[in-house]
């Protein structure tokens, strides 16, 4: 629901001080965030919205840690990673954050549980580990039959739910989704919806990018983006108690 | 993890077969006229070397050379027979001053037909003593050589070069052949094997291998042949004399070869007045036959070069492609975890299995072509283990420096902006 606190009790799992983005030159810059603050618990779902050109994507990004914010702090279960160098932020990507995306990325010339495996396999896992872990994930996701179909054998739901399976294996702190159902008929995009309230009922901390209002209704906690900052008032909800207290920081 | 790598590349490369196969065509090339060259080459080389050792390291060959047509006039009138070639003089003279000299053998060459029943065909007969075959290191395959008792006895047996069976077509025993050689009959004693190559090299060395050749005990030659010879020559009676065709000299160590070599010149240029004899020296032939060789070992390196250049820049050419057709991917795998170098080594592991797969079809393409080229000349082509890997490293080493630059290209993208490209 919507403008729930997170309880104190529970264990913060990313937390953004003052995140600034800003593109361009130095003669020309192009501020894109603009000061954002934002935690979120563990066991959370958490969805951000806003217009294009909020700034929305640009903070996944760094919440993913494909890119490192031009000031500020990000810690990501209690760890700093505002400004590590690649091979750090690259173990980060491979063992704290799972990925999906709307156009589901998966790599075409591989099978489904190629896919899957993909980030065990920058994780050195063997083989035959990967292999079980990628059938018991496809197995929650409801995609046994399809282990050994390669991703243009499957319907766009298949994929998402593959890209989903791929997300969780490594058994990330934290579950990015940007704008999942946003190439799925509503049908589909119910069923992966549903998907993600089920991995919420399990305790996975999600956070999602979305434009479809009835999509960030089921999110735990709703964020608006508006010109590279949360618009804590937009929705009608006051801010979280840890916000404030970010904030006041 | 690495051999996933290589499976992967491996897998990569199958899924563009033939653009794969094109990329790779220029090293496959490269390496092919390589391989070709070098087992051509190896072989040729040790085709010849094993004949110059055939003549033995310690030997010096004296050979009779009969001089131009217009020193031949000096003939006596009442004597109207024509000398030229070694002498027995010769032979004791080496003998006795030279000091390097183990010994010194003597042969004497007559042509003449041998028959085969009404068919006819011209053998070389060597007169030879026993010690011929041990100083050129001859051994018979079938019964024996000659030895003192036939010397002595002047007995009428011959060792054939096992060609001289063939010709004769005869499938029998050969020991109990009875040759015909002009008018007389002579028992085969022994049988020695062919000489190893039959190729245009042996007549650049001055063998003439294609004649058949039977070897009969020196005194019996002399005996009953004699050392004069009579040919018609453009329609006139010409007769000559030679006493020895042939001496061959042995010392002790290879090291002593080129001063017993200037020891034998002085002295026959002491007692010919015409060059009517020449001096082989194998082990010459071996040096001289080594330098070229090290001309031909320094060309081939810079042609290989060549062709592992433009083979390579090709192979980087298409993979700067293969590295932007596939930003997508690389952006993928960047957001589940890779980092910038996983996506090098993989990039660089495709493109060294590229240049390896090549490589090696290259060593089998190279491999035929050696063996085309041995049905055309008879050189029988040496595939050395270390050519092969000499040219599977060095088609390694081209992935790696033609690929190392896409693979950083592709390794140093920006993952956001990678995963959005179309």
């Amino acid at each position: 629901m919507s403008g729930v606190a997170p309880m104190p009790s529970r264990d913060l799992v990313l937390e953004l001080r003052a995140i600034t983005k800003t593109y361009g030159s130095d003669a020309h810059p192009v501020p894109v965030l603009r000061g954002v603050d934002l935690a979120v618990a563990a066991g959370e779902f958490v969805a951000i919205v806003g217009a294009s050109g909020s700034g929305k994507s640009t903070l996944l990004n760094i919440l993913g840690c494909l890119d490192r914010p031009t000031s500020g702090a990000y810690l990501l279960v209690s760890e700093d990673v505002s400004q590590l160098d690649d091979k750090r932020l690259s173990h980060v990507r491979k063992t704290r954050i799972g990925f999906v995306f709307q156009s589901f990325q998966l790599v075409p010339h591989l099978t489904v549980e190629e896919n899957v495996e993909l980030p065990l396999f920058y994780a050195r896992v063997p083989r035959k580990v990967r292999r079980e872990r990628s059938h018991a994930m496809l197995a929650r996701v409801g995609l046994s039959h399809r282990h050994r179909h390669m991703p243009n054998q499957l319907s766009g739901g298949e994929c998402q739910r593959t890209a989903v399976a791929r997300a969780l294996i490594s058994e990330p702190a934290l579950l990015l989704a940007d704008e999942p159902t946003g190439n799925l008929d509503s049908k589909t995009s119910k069923e992966i919806i549903g998907l993600f309230q089920e991995l919420h009922r399990a305790h996975c901390t999600i956070v999602m990018i979305t434009h479809d209002q009835g999509v960030a209704a089921v999110a735990e906690r709703r964020i608006t983006m508006r010109d590279g900052r949360v618009d804590t008032g937009a929705d009608g909800a006051p801010p979280t108690n840890l916000e404030a207290a970010c904030s006041t920081n | 993890m690495f051999h996933e790598l290589i499976v992967e590349a491996l897998r990569n490369l199958l899924r563009h077969k033939l653009r794969s196969l094109l990329t790779a065509l220029g090293i496959v090339f490269g390496i092919a006229s390589v391989v070709a060259m070098v087992s051509t080459g190896e072989g040729a080389r040790r085709a010849i070397l094993d004949q110059i050792r055939e003549l033995g390291t310690n030997n010096i060959i004296i050979n009779a050379k009969k001089p131009p047509a217009e020193q031949n006039v000096k003939k006596t009138e009442e004597n109207s027979t024509f000398e030229y070639g070694l002498t027995f003089r010769d032979l004791e003279q080496i003998r006795r001053t030279l000091p390097y000299i183990l010994d010194a053998v003597p042969v004497h060459d007559v042509k003449e037909w041998l028959w085969f029943g009404s068919r006819r065909v011209e053998a070389k007969i060597h007169g030879v003593t026993p010690a011929y075959f041990q100083r050129l290191n001859l051994h018979a395959v079938r019964g024996r050589v000659i030895d003192a008792q036939d010397e002595v006895e002047r007995s009428r047996v011959c060792v054939v070069r096992s060609r001289v069976l063939h010709e004769a077509r005869y499938l029998g025993d050969p020991l109990k052949l009875d040759l015909k050689l002009g008018s007389q009959y002579y028992r085969v004693i022994g049988v020695l094997p062919d000489f190893q190559l039959d190729n245009p090299d042996r007549s650049i060395l001055g063998l003439d291998d294609r004649s058949l050749e039977i070897y009969v005990p020196f005194e019996t030659v002399v005996d009953r042949l004699g050392f004069t010879k009579g040919t018609y020559d453009s329609g006139s009676y010409e007769e000559s004399r030679t006493e020895l065709h042939q001496i061959v000299c042995t010392v002790e160590n290879e090291s002593e070869v080129p001063a017993a070599a200037r020891g034998i010149q002085a002295i026959l240029a002491t007692f010919h007045e015409r060059k009517d004899y020449e001096v082989t020296v194998p082990i010459e032939l071996l040096q001289s036959r080594e330098r070229t060789q090290a001309t031909f070992d320094l060309v081939l390196p810079v042609i290989a070069g060549i062709s592992l250049l433009v083979g390579g820049i090709g192979i980087l050419n298409i993979m700067l492609a293969s590295v932007t057709e596939r930003t997508r991917e690389i952006g993928i795998r960047r957001a589940l975890g890779a980092s910038q170098g996983d996506v090098t080594l993989q990039f660089l592991i495709e493109t060294v299995m590229l240049t390896l797969v090549g490589g090696a079809l290259g060593v089998l393409l190279g491999v035929i072509g050696a063996m085309l080229i041995e049905r055309a000349t008879d050189w029988k082509p040496v595939i050395t283990p270390w050519a092969v890997v000499l040219s599977l490293s060095i088609s390694c080493l081209t992935g790696i420096v033609f690929g190392l630059y896409p693979a950083r290209r592709a390794a140093m993208m920006d993952p956001v902006q990678a995963l959005r490209h179309e």
